[in-house]
């Protein structure tokens, strides 16, 4: 990986909220409040043997949203994060062979990939009053996915 | 406001907060492709306007933010893309 590889990656993924936040919030305080919702990675939680700029930068960006949170809880404002497992879209189709998403497929506890919506479902639900309770934490809509043994994975049929 | 808004699982966040009622401002790092997939959604009736943004850079995201065409930023939502 190159330094400037790192750099560019940091720049998007947690410079971008960063600077996200730091606009939109004022505009929230003085609406009332308002919600925040951070994407994510398992690999923000995760080792792996690749994209280490990725992962370091979904992991960093985890830390931003419970700071977010515990700063700007009391001016209505909350702050969450959602981290979705695979999600079959149509970059996904174009950058990751078959084999390798049959990989992560089976490891997940619901057999199937994730889709778009399952994804959407969440933020809406966060973005809602219905969610008025809850702020700093990670959700995850992954299938599964972080919610086992790594012994149990690939899973095994029943 | 959606951010990376004309992704795959963004268009469906744009769509999902649309249908629930909200004003969404659909952003991404291309104008024209910002633009088209909002257009696409206001088409089905949804209020959905698209802006173009850089969000590594403080400059555009300060003229994301304080664009017209964002109605409220009572609710936020971004994702990123980049690997």
């Amino acid at each position: 990986m190159s330094v400037e590889l790192w750099d560019q990656v940091l720049a998007v993924n947690l410079r971008g909220p960063m600077l996200l936040c730091r606009h939109t919030v004022p505009v929230m305080i003085e609406r009332g409040g308002g919600s925040i919702i951070n994407i994510t990675s398992g690999q923000g939680l995760s080792g792996d043997r690749v994209m280490v700029a990725y992962g370091s930068s979904k992991g960093g960006l985890i830390a931003l949203t419970r700071f977010v949170a515990a700063a700007y809880g009391a001016d209505g404002i909350r702050c969450n994060a959602v981290a979705p497992g695979l999600v079959r879209t149509p970059a996904l189709e174009a950058d990751m062979p078959v084999p390798v998403q049959q990989m992560f497929q089976s490891a997940n506890l619901i057999p199937r990939l994730g889709t778009p919506e399952d994804v959407s479902q969440l933020v809406a639900f966060l973005a809602s009053p219905a969610a008025s309770f809850i702020t700093g934490q990670v959700l995850f809509v992954d299938g599964g996915f972080l919610a086992h043994l790594p012994t149990l994975s690939p899973l095994p049929p029943r | 406001m959606v951010t990376g808004g004309a992704g795959g699982i963004d268009v469906a966040t744009v769509e999902a907060l649309a249908v629930a009622g909200a004003q969404v401002v659909l952003a991404d790092v291309a104008d024209d492709t910002a633009k088209a997939a909002a257009e696409k959604l206001a088409a089905q009736g949804l209020s959905v306007v698209g802006h173009g943004v850089d969000i590594s850079a403080e400059a555009s995201v300060e003229r994301l933010v304080d664009s017209p065409s964002t109605p409220s930023a009572a609710s936020t939502s971004w994702t990123t893309t980049r690997r």
